[in-house]
């Protein structure tokens, strides 16, 4: 090999061996055990070990995708997920473009810490909380809209055209602050010289913010959308599940409670397997395209 | 106070007048969950506290801590938290900066290797007998090697090493630093903040963490605060309501407890986070306040 | 050296480090994969060894493990108490438990049966298919010859009881079940007798009107207080306190009845419209809260306790569990009782036995399993009967004298607060065996304590006479016959798209015409599928199932 390539080789070693912990540790506990995949392929028991069971192919996977229940869920899953992108996954960066824009410092402090309060509480409080608000008998805001406007209580909880949104909601409120630290760890990294150089040039505090801020944010914004991608065939089971209720099943049912009730019914590993295995794939897939496309079209990716 | 426009103005009490309505939509329920917390058995489970204990008692939180083996559970928990979060943050900063060294030969193979495991799992049944093979069963080893890799992490930090002014770099090198040397001396302080937001990350999760607890070990020497009051909720649960062994104790209702222990699972970052907090909170902007 | 350099070899240091130490402990132990035990032929048959009667022999000291269900209490250790160790002196071995609750105790079960680690004695709660799965595969060992030969046992377990607690695939015995005979067994509606003495004068409603009446007028001179609400289980939408009505009418949402030889679905039936219609007109009047879909179990108990709910639905020790805990902490002189059958039953109710209920059955799927991999399973067995011993058994549930009750008149008194602090919060979960419940006596005692003799005699009166009826009609359910797969994954949406067309037809939200149409849509969709398998089972087993003390076959 030439000089370059030796001199190249010299240098990765030491890289490799910052590698080293984690390949070896994702090596023993993430690639040996990878082999219970096959567990989608056979009709597995737990006493007889994955390679005592048999094999049984696609036999599964057929199951769930001529399951006309299956692709509702998944329906729903990706809709719930795209109202999640679109408000859930904006919120946080703007809440922390407005945190940014508050003068009084303890005002600010006191902000941001109240604001990932919600982040320690369980979804079976926040889902108690959301139906004794939404309480057509005695909820908040069904008493505040009798006494002001006189209107007959309404059932928030139970109305299709309402719940998803009522879902999304609720996941802003108790994720928004958490997840803007990650933003904020940003915006201060943002050398102060250039805002005084802006101000200087008479830019408003609007002018600074998109042409400073804003373009410091893209990188991470691209990063965790992109990220946010990859899981868009998975849902969070706690929140939907404790949310909804029967009446809003059609548009509220996704893949991970689908995906619970089957456990439900004993010792489905292969089947919860092999729809899990489905997910993965997809994902994956739609990772590697949408980073292929962010590099592309903005120069950034994950990697 | 320098001149501020009357849009300007405007927007400051909106904005102020939104996020005073948002702290207080957040601290009522927070409030709530404290004071039954610390109310009696009877009004917590009747429903019947609102912003201020009904019939103050602090025998929930004297059950979840008066436990003779709290002492050590907490000493679990805390070492546990330490150690993890060191070693996911060291691996994934001297993971995202090999990643990043445009001298890594095999980049993109390695990054595949990363990223296919954020995906794809072999479940939990070949992991447990994974760990239970190599020995680690019912041992500390169990609760610390499993999750010491944190994909998520090495990513973003790989991407902020990535937007790092290159020269800053070159010009170390050419001075004859070594990797380690650049690593610690100049891409540690610049990425600082991130860091700490990882730290918090990491310190919140692993003081929560039980269900490693739950499946690695069989003695109680080695639990966590997290799953101890999950045990003890499960107690209290099951005591208070089926059974026809009636609960002659009912002085703290399963209700009590379950507030109590969300009040614990936010310990950490209360206290932790004052002190990294000037790590998030962009300084006095220029052009707004003076000095 | 400077600091800098210092921190580089500590970083390398560190690598290093986390890298042989991955390494040796990686390589410390056989890597040989997972165990997976060779499924042999023979442990399908009971092992020869014990086909004698168990060895005597004591003199060896014995090291045991065992895996049991239970929750446990501060300040006890779950292999270091006073019931093991004297367990321990009695068959002189040396035991270490190892307890786990409720909500993780299937998650570590599998678990330890995936891993093949099973310690001697395991005690399961929760998991019988996947411990008989297990089993069949050689987990564990048949405990017939061990049973036949156990006085100690069979004083708590019937013959019958190991008929039923048997696989139904193999044959095999492969627990010793948790009795349940003595369990209070009775279920039915339960009214507030307090609200029935103020409001109607102490007379019992008899007919399904009569009862709408009263709440009207208890609703009416309480407008802002509930008095039919419901209970919200996620699938089961409608229980406890919402399906009082409908138990009026004989039928519940999401069972079956067998009719004139037939297996038919509550749903299909007229008594089931005729009790959505009263529910219907009971949400319309306001009587039925608005938010019945949605009561979560703590706003249920809540209602319970701070409003006037004059009708729920529960077995005998809810009932007895909400008497005592109105006579202790509520204070209000509220009573309950279960509410005696209507002596005006409504016209679409086609027999009364209907709504009798069943008799419980005397054994639950709570087992004591040996494993195969024991290494003296004669001494793991003796260690179960001497948690099923007298002495031990008594000190289970009384504790001892003195401490945690006391004699009176050649009774027992038990002093609530002793036990309370000590024994009945974790004790009684070593009673697997003879059951949770195998003291009535002492539960009996407590209620007595806490109403008062007359009101307890009330109260008892009427769970005997539920007892009675339940009685009447024998068995519930198919003892033996399991759903199949295709159906049991379905369960859920049928019980889904049921829980739908109920409820919008009691909230008025489709007229009982499209009521109908719903039903024989699901009717198309759910009743082959999920009732059909039930019919043949039925048809082909209905000796069997007469002999078992299964009645309602020939109805």
């Amino acid at each position: 090999m030439n000089a370059r390539t030796r001199i190249k080789l010299r240098k990765t070693l030491p890289l490799y061996l910052l590698l080293s912990p984690a390949v070896i540790s994702l090596f023993l506990f993430n690639y040996i055990p990878m082999y219970g995949i096959i567990i989608s392929f056979k009709d597995y028991s737990i006493y007889k070990g994955v390679l005592g069971s048999p094999w049984v192919g696609w036999k599964y996977f057929d199951y769930f995708l001529h399951d006309p229940t299956f692709w509702a869920v998944m329906r729903n899953t990706l809709i719930i997920n795209f109202y999640d992108l679109v408000f859930g996954f904006t919120a946080p960066v703007i809440f922390a473009l407005l945190v940014v824009e508050i003068y009084q410092m303890r005002f600010k402090k006191a902000i941001q810490t109240i604001s990932y309060l919600p982040h320690f509480l369980s979804w079976v409080v926040v889902s108690g909380i959301a139906y004794q608000i939404l309480s057509p008998t005695d909820g908040l805001v069904n008493l505040f809209l009798q006494d002001v406007f006189g209107i007959e209580p309404i059932h928030f909880m139970m109305k299709e055209s309402i719940f998803r949104g009522i879902l999304v909601a609720a996941d802003i409120w108790k994720s928004v602050g958490w997840s803007a630290i990650l933003y904020f760890a940003v915006i201060v990294g943002i050398d102060k010289t250039l805002y005084e150089a802006a101000w200087i040039d008479g830019a408003s505090r609007v002018r600074q913010l998109i042409h400073i801020t804003l373009p410091h944010m893209v990188p991470m914004i691209v990063l965790l959308l992109l990220l946010r991608l990859a899981s868009m065939f998975g849902i969070g089971f706690e929140r939907v599940f404790l949310l909804q209720n029967a009446m809003v099943y059609d548009v509220s049912d996704v893949i991970s409670t689908y995906i619970y009730r089957i456990g439900l019914v004993k010792a489905q590993y292969s089947l919860t397997t092999a729809i899990g295995l489905a997910q993965s794939v997809l994902g994956f897939i739609l990772l590697v395209l949408s980073n292929k496309i962010s590099k592309k079209s903005v120069g950034l990716g994950l990697y | 106070m320098n001149y501020r426009s009357p849009s300007r103005i405007v927007f400051e009490w909106i904005n102020g007048i939104f996020m005073v309505i948002f702290s207080a939509s957040i601290l009522i329920p927070f409030i709530n969950v404290l004071a039954i917390s610390l109310s009696d058995a009877q009004a917590a489970r009747r429903g019947l506290v609102g912003l201020w204990p009904v019939g103050w008692q602090f025998d929930a939180y004297v059950q979840l801590a008066g436990n003779y083996r709290f002492l050590h559970s907490f000493g679990n928990t805390i070492f546990l938290t330490i150690t993890n979060t060191t070693l996911v943050i060291l691996l994934s900063l001297a993971s995202a900066y090999a990643l990043s060294n445009k001298n890594l030969l095999g980049k993109t193979p390695i990054f595949y290797y990363f990223i296919i495991t954020m995906f794809f799992n072999g479940g939990l049944v070949p992991t447990y007998l994974l760990v239970t093979n190599l020995g680690l069963y019912n041992t500390y080893w169990a609760l610390i090697l499993p999750s010491v890799v944190s994909i998520f992490y090495i990513i973003i930090f790989k991407n902020v090493i990535d937007q790092l002014p290159k020269e800053l770099m070159e010009s170390a090198e050419i001075d004859g630093a070594g990797d380690f040397r650049l690593l610690f001396r100049i891409v540690l302080p610049l990425v600082l903040p991130m860091t700490m937001a990882f730290v918090i990350f990491s310190v919140v999760g692993y003081w929560n963490e039980w269900f490693s607890v739950l499946i690695y070990t069989r003695d109680q020497n080695l639990w966590t605060i997290q799953y101890q009051l999950r045990d003890l909720l499960a107690t209290s649960e099951l005591s208070a309501e089926k059974t026809l062994f009636l609960p002659d104790q009912v002085k703290v209702d399963p209700k009590n407890l379950k507030m109590a222990a969300l009040m614990t699972t936010v310990l950490p970052i209360v206290a932790v986070y004052p002190f990294v907090q000037k790590y998030f909170i962009h300084g006095q902007l220029v052009g707004a306040v003076k000095g | 050296m400077s600091i800098s350099k210092r921190k580089n070899m500590a970083s390398g240091l560190i690598a290093l480090l986390l890298t042989l130490g991955l390494i040796v402990s990686a390589c410390s132990k056989n890597n040989t994969g997972e165990t997976s035990p060779s499924p042999s032929q023979e442990s399908a048959k009971p092992p020869a060894s014990s086909a004698a009667s168990p060895s005597d022999d004591l003199s060896k000291k014995v090291s045991l493990s065992m895996f049991m269900y239970g929750a446990k209490v501060e300040g006890m250790d779950p292999s270091d108490n006073p019931i093991v160790n004297r367990v321990e002196e009695l068959t002189n071995t040396d035991l270490s438990v190892e307890m786990v609750a409720q909500a993780d105790f299937e998650t570590k079960i599998n678990l330890m049966l995936a891993s093949g680690n099973l310690p001697d004695i395991v005690n399961v709660m929760y998991a019988q298919e996947q411990a008989y799965e297990a089993a069949r595969a050689g987990a564990f060992i048949d405990l017939k010859s061990y049973y036949d030969n156990s006085p100690t046992i069979q004083k708590y377990i019937t013959p019958e009881m190991m008929e039923l607690s048997k696989d139904p695939v193999t044959g095999n015995y492969w627990r010793i079940p948790m009795a349940w005979d003595k369990a209070p067994q009775g279920y039915g509606i339960i009214a507030r007798y307090d609200l029935v003495q103020k409001y109607n004068n102490g007379v019992w409603p008899e007919s399904v009107e009569q009862w709408v009446d009263l709440l009207r007028v208890i609703k009416q001179a309480n407008p802002t207080k509930s008095v039919f609400t419901n209970r919200n289980l996620g699938d089961t939408l409608l229980s406890y306190a919402g399906t009082t009505i409908y138990q009026m009418y004989g039928v519940s949402p999401y069972t079956w009845r067998i009719m004139d030889g037939k297996v038919i679905p509550d749903v299909l039936l007229p008594e089931y419209k005729a009790a959505t219609q009263v529910m219907r007109q009971l949400y319309a009047e306001g009587i039925l809260d608005k938010d019945f879909a949605t009561v979560t179990s703590d706003q249920y108990y809540a209602k319970l306790d701070n409003d006037l709910i004059l009708l729920d639905a529960n077995s005998t020790p809810g009932l007895l569990w909400n008497s005592n805990h109105a006579a202790k902490d509520l204070k209000d002189g509220r009573q309950y009782l279960f509410a005696p059958v209507l002596k005006q039953p409504p016209a679409e109710l086609a027999d009364m036995k209907y709504t009798y209920g069943f008799r419980g059955y005397p054994i639950i799927d709570q087992g004591a399993y040996i494993s195969s991999k024991s290494k003296d399973p004669d001494r793991a067995f003796k260690v179960i009967e001497a948690f099923t011993s007298d002495e031990v058994v008594d000190n289970i549930f009384w504790g001892e004298e003195g401490k945690t009750y006391k004699m009176l008149d050649g009774k027992r008194v038990p002093d609530l607060e002793a036990l309370g602090k000590e024994y009945t919060r974790y004790s009684y979960y070593y009673a697997f065996v003879p059951g949770y419940e195998g003291a009535p006596d002492l539960s009996r005692a407590k209620t007595e304590l806490n109403l008062g003799a007359e009101a307890s005699k009330l109260l008892y009166d009427s769970v005997d006479e539920r007892v009675r009826l339940a009685e009447g009609n024998g068995f519930g359910d198919l003892p033996g016959f399991v759903l199949p797969e295709a159906a049991a994954l379905k369960s859920s949406e049928s019980m889904q798209r049921i829980n739908q067309f109920t409820v919008k037809a009691i909230m008025g939200e489709i007229s009982m015409d499209q009521f109908d149409q719903e039903v024989s849509k699901w009717e198309k969709d759910f009743k082959s599928l999920m009732y059909d398998d039930m019919q043949k089972y039925l048809d082909e087993n209905k000796d069997k199932l007469r002999e078992q003390g299964v009645k309602h076959v020939d109805w």
